[in-house]
């Protein structure tokens, strides 16, 4: 039987997986972004299940890990927000959504 | 006892700071440049004198300044530094009277005069450097401060030669860095000392010393020209004739064979470098320098190549007595790091007049020059005898101590090398001086005299002042006041115990 | 009178109100960074000498302890970075002004911000900070790089973006591992619990891998190039000489102190192995390159790997810490100096292709002395910095018979040398025919900027009694 907290960690696992496949795989910047948006959220819901650790489910949950958490879901909007109008602006100024290797300078 | 302090420093300065005011004097400012560097270098001199004065009277000097755990910038003044500080104080006044004449049109003065003024400082910091670390700093900064006068000319010939000019010295800066690091890093920082720092390691350290001391002089062979590392010299020459004259003469060339003078005496000591077998494997490498040097100066048409490759060869005359064991193959040496300085210069200082005034850059072009420019010529000839090594001018007296030096230290096989050069070098220089004086020349060299200018004694006068000194250094050898009886002093403070 | 930790605070917080404002005011981005340069040198003044006095000073924000609050802590190194940060801020503000002369206006509040997270990253103290300050510093970097607007630097900064994000996410969940096993995210706590154990090394690993593709360390390397040859000049030298050093720093405080009971030699061998292909690497590139910032682009992939080629020295010597740091202020110094110098060449020429500016250097003899200074110091010829950080570093080596660390610094430099050179022997080409050449005579601040850093970056090795002892006190990373 898996306990719900190895049930998290699985989770997190998993989507820490799928996010890496996505920016490595991913020709597709907005894929990309994704598969980034996808490991930040693994790796949270990873730190919110530190915040109750198995075995001391009686106790306060640590407030730690949530306020990181808490924290790193406002960067991860920014920097999406971001990486976001960059992408705006990169299709606008090439046409692609992907990055080719060569042509690096003009 | 304060202002003995800050003599050094001072005597450091005197051209550093010109240079970099010059920097900031535009183009167009002959007189405050003109003053300028005359200034530095007058001055420079009478602190150099305030210097030697005391020196002789056992009067110490020293300043330094900490950087880091290991490197501390120290300057001293002994008799050894003084000699070469000496040398290159007069040197520089004159070829600064000299370039001011030989470059009266050309552009960049500015850029020029900077440069020289602070390749002139470093010559000095390395002469006056009281440890490793100090004589590498002032290397390197000779190393830097040269290239710009190598490529002043700009275009594709100069920058080759400027390439071909860092990539033997950079390199060789490296390995002397390298060198010293180890050799800091067996024995902490090394001081130079009279008759050697390095007694105390000898026994435990043997083939960890050898390996440094090759370092050490592959690193310092590059600039003092020693076969085969003396490839950007011939090269060099593209540059303009006080640059040949400074480079040749006193600056980097000298700095290397100066180099290995202080690692041989100073940081080894003459016993431990017989013991550790490094003196035998020095001396072969010189006389192979000296007679390859002479060989491939007979083949060279371009005046200014066979001076060069003169220069290769004559100054392995100082790693040579450096490299014999016994006082007077030492003082043979030493001495020569002034006598080759001064007929070299003078040889370097004809020649840019030949190239200036004549447009003669070939030998076979010399044709009669004797009438065309007596007192150049008549300077010109003094310093290749000197060079031949004839009485009773300053080569022959510094081949003298060297052979007897020879003979002393049961190296009698020297005498044959000297010998072979002396023929050498009369084989290349005594053709030129029949050709200059015996000879007419042709109408078209008649001509292109007329390029005369109105400062011509600031070209004649530098080399007429330096043949001069060569009859007294020789003839005089033996008064009190000649390079020969401080060189005797020098020897005398390396050996005794 | 204010504790003197919240001088450290002002150091972030001046530049963060700053660009603040300047998005408030666009027009005014340049005279309120000025302002902020100059209002910062007080707070910088009062650490630096509560610093020398007292070895270490720290700051509990709001009151808070560890590990629930947020502890920022400056000793001696980290005021000796943060007097270089300020320095370099100041020549680039100065060039900036009249570099971009009133367009850009982004380019301001974008800059304070970099400057703001720069700061914060120097003084925190615990991981979990850090990622947030390396994120402030990594999402400025990424937006200075698209500035130009054009495409490839937008390429360029996609591509930076994908990998810093990445970079730093490896980093977080390296951080959330920590935090799992260890209980803690304070850098001094952990520095003491850390025991040998499963996740204590994949939470190093983790984070490693993700330090090495933000600093840009071989094989991670391949974004930095383009990064920093497309953006503007002053962009360009923020980016090359301070944002890159950024995680290098956490990785070295990382190796050096919070894991330092479980980092193996093996582990070093390996980073100092990436470093030592990372100079090769960089300076053999930087040679064949036909123009000039990407020239000095490769470069600083080469003189990064210095540093971390160094890094096992550290364990044993501490002069090897000074050394790395004298090196990295020396090249950030230096690195900026060339890059000003390469936006007045650009200025000047239109272009900044090597073989055609033959007879454009010749005519900017300010800005070629400062390439000539700057470059004495990459190379590291003395009496440079960047010869004192590698003397350090080579008597470190060996002495601890680390014979290929002394090598591959020595050669290094020769091939420093190389690249250099070309650049130098540009300025005494002797062809100076102006027919039918472009020439604009860059403003005459932006060329003595140039000259002014790389005069520090010499001068560092002169006056370096100060800033080692600096660096020594109250250690964290000083054994």
């Amino acid at each position: 039987m898996i306990s719900s907290e190895q049930l998290y960690l699985i989770a997190a696992a998993a989507l820490v997986t799928i996010g890496f496949y996505a920016i490595g795989r991913s020709p597709n910047l907005m894929r990309k972004l994704l598969g980034i948006n996808v490991l930040g959220n693994g790796i949270f819901l990873f730190l919110i299940s530190v915040a109750r650790p198995p075995g001391k489910s009686d106790q306060s949950p640590d407030p730690v890990p949530q306020a990181m958490v808490l924290t790193g879901i406002v960067v991860a909007v920014c920097a999406t927000a971001f990486a976001l109008t960059l992408v705006d602006r990169y299709r606008a100024a090439t046409g692609r959504l992907t990055l080719t290797e060569t042509d690096d300078y003009a | 006892m304060n202002d003995l302090q800050i003599l050094l420093p001072l005597i450091l300065f005197s051209s550093f700071f010109t240079g970099v005011i010059i920097f900031f004097l535009g183009e167009g400012n002959h007189r405050s440049r003109t003053v300028l560097n005359l200034l530095g270098a007058v001055l420079k001199i009478l602190l150099v004198l305030q210097l030697l004065d005391g020196v002789y009277h056992q009067q110490v000097y020293q300043s330094q300044l900490v950087l880091a755990p290991g490197i501390e910038i120290v300057l001293t003044a002994d008799a050894l530094s003084v000699f070469f500080v000496t040398l290159s104080a007069f040197l520089w006044l004159l070829t600064t009277v000299y370039a001011i004449g030989y470059l009266e049109q050309s552009p960049h003065r500015s850029r020029f005069f900077g440069f020289f003024s602070i390749c002139v400082s470093a010559t000095t910091g390395l002469a006056l450097a009281g440890n490793l670390i100090t004589f590498l700093l002032f290397y390197e900064l000779l190393t830097l401060s040269t290239y710009p006068l190598v490529v002043h000319k700009g275009g594709a010939r100069a920058l080759r030669a400027g390439r071909i000019y860092l990539r033997y010295t950079l390199a060789g800066g490296a390995v002397l860095l390298f060198g010293i690091a180890w050799l800091q890093n067996l024995a902490g920082p090394i001081s130079f000392t009279e008759g050697g720092a390095l007694s105390p390691l000898a026994e435990n350290h043997r083939w960890e010393l050898q390996m440094i001391f090759v370092l050490l002089i592959l690193g310092l062979g590059v600039k003092a020209a020693i076969v085969p590392l003396h490839g950007w010299l011939p090269n060099a020459m593209v540059a303009p004739a006080p640059v040949s004259s400074l480079l040749h003469a006193v600056a980097v060339v000298k700095a290397g064979a100066f180099g290995v003078v202080r690692m041989v005496y100073e940081v080894y000591g003459i016993d431990v470098a017989r013991d550790l077998n490094l003196l035998h494997p020095l001396a072969i490498v010189a006389s192979i320098t000296i007679v390859y040097g002479s060989i491939k100066a007979l083949f060279q048409d371009e005046l200014k190549k066979r001076l060069a490759y003169s220069t290769v060869s004559q100054v392995s005359y100082i790693v040579l007595g450096t490299a014999i064991f016994g006082p007077v193959a030492t003082i043979g040496g030493i001495v020569h790091l002034f006598h080759q300085g001064i007929m070299k210069i003078t040889l370097f200082f004809a020649a840019g007049n030949y190239a200036e005034g004549l447009g003669i850059h070939r030998v076979s072009q010399m044709d009669g020059v004797g009438r065309k420019m007596p007192w150049t010529t008549l300077s010109f000839s003094i310093g290749a005898l000197g060079m031949i090594g004839l009485p009773p001018l300053a080569g022959y007296v510094s081949k003298w101590y060297l052979q007897k030096g020879g003979i002393e230290g049961d190296e009698a096989w020297i005498s044959l090398v000297l010998s072979m050069s002396s023929l050498l070098n009369a084989a290349y220089f005594l053709p030129i001086l029949y050709r200059a004086w015996f000879k007419t020349g042709t109408e078209e060299t008649e001509r292109s005299r007329k390029r005369r200018r109105p400062a011509w004694w600031m070209l004649v006068l530098p080399p007429v002042t330096t043949a001069l000194f060569v009859v007294y250094a020789g003839a005089f050898a033996e008064t009190p006041y000649s390079p020969l009886q401080w060189a005797k002093m020098i020897a005398d403070r390396e050996y005794t115990p | 009178m204010p504790e003197p930790g919240t001088d450290a605070l002002w150091l972030v917080l001046i530049p963060l109100i700053t660009a603040l404002v300047s998005f408030l005011l666009p027009t005014r981005g340049g005279t309120l960074a000025a302002c902020a340069v100059v209002v910062a040198a007080w707070p910088l003044a009062r650490l630096l000498h509560a610093v020398w006095h007292t070895g270490t000073v720290s700051q509990h924000l709001g009151g808070w302890q560890p590990p629930l609050g947020i502890q920022v802590s400056a000793n001696g190194s980290d005021t000796f970075l943060l007097m270089i940060v300020w320095l370099i801020g100041l020549g680039v503000t100065i060039y900036a002004f009249h570099y971009f002369r009133k367009k850009s206006e982004l380019f301001w509040p974008l800059w304070m911000f970099l400057w703001a997270g720069l700061n914060a990253l120097i003084i925190s103290d615990d991981l979990f900070n850090l990622y947030v300050t390396m994120e402030l510093v990594g999402l400025a970097a990424v937006a200075l790089t698209a500035l130009t607007g054009r495409a490839e630097a937008l390429r360029a900064a996609m591509r930076y973006t994908i990998i810093s994000l990445t970079g730093s996410l490896l980093y977080l969940m390296g951080v959330a591992m920590t935090y799992a096993a260890y209980g803690s995210v304070d850098m001094e706590t952990l520095s003491t619990t850390i025991k040998p154990h499963p996740a204590g090394y994949t939470a190093l690993g983790l984070m490693t891998v993700g330090l090495i593709a933000k600093a840009a360390l071989f094989p991670c390397h391949v974004w930095l190039p383009p990064a920093h040859a497309n953006a503007p000049a002053p962009v360009s030298a923020l980016l090359s000489a301070l944002v890159i050093k950024g995680p290098f720093l956490i990785l070295a405080q990382l190796w050096l102190q919070v894991y330092s009971k479980i980092v193996t030699p093996e582990a070093f061998a390996v980073i100092s192995f990436l470093g030592g292909a990372a100079v090769l690497w960089g300076a053999t590139q930087a040679i064949v390159q036909q123009r000039l910032k990407r020239l000095i682009a490769y470069s600083t992939v080469a003189q990064l790997g210095y540093l971390f080629l160094a890094l096992p020295l550290t364990a044993s010597h501490p002069d090897a810490w000074s050394g790395i740091l004298i090196l990295l202020a020396a090249h950030a110094l230096a690195k900026t100096a060339l890059f000003l110098a390469a936006g007045n060449v650009l200025h000047a020429a239109g272009h900044d292709t090597l073989a055609e500016l033959k007879t454009i250097m010749p005519r900017l003899p300010v800005t070629a002395f400062a390439v000539a200074l700057a470059g004495v110091s990459i190379i590291g010829l003395p009496p440079s910095g960047g010869f004192l950080g590698k003397w350090l570093l080579i008597v470190s080596a060996l002495d601890r018979n680390a014979l290929g660390i002394a090598l591959l610094l020595v050669i290094g430099s020769l091939l420093a040398a190389i690249y250099i050179f070309r650049i130098i022997a540009l300025a005494f080409s002797g062809e100076e025919s102006t027919k039918g050449v472009r020439f604009h005579q860059p403003p005459r601040s932006m060329e003595w900027a140039a000259f002014v850093l790389a005069f520090f970056a010499v001068l560092l090795g002169l006056a370096s009694n100060a800033p080692l002892h600096l660096i020594s006190m109250g250690g964290r990373m000083a054994p």
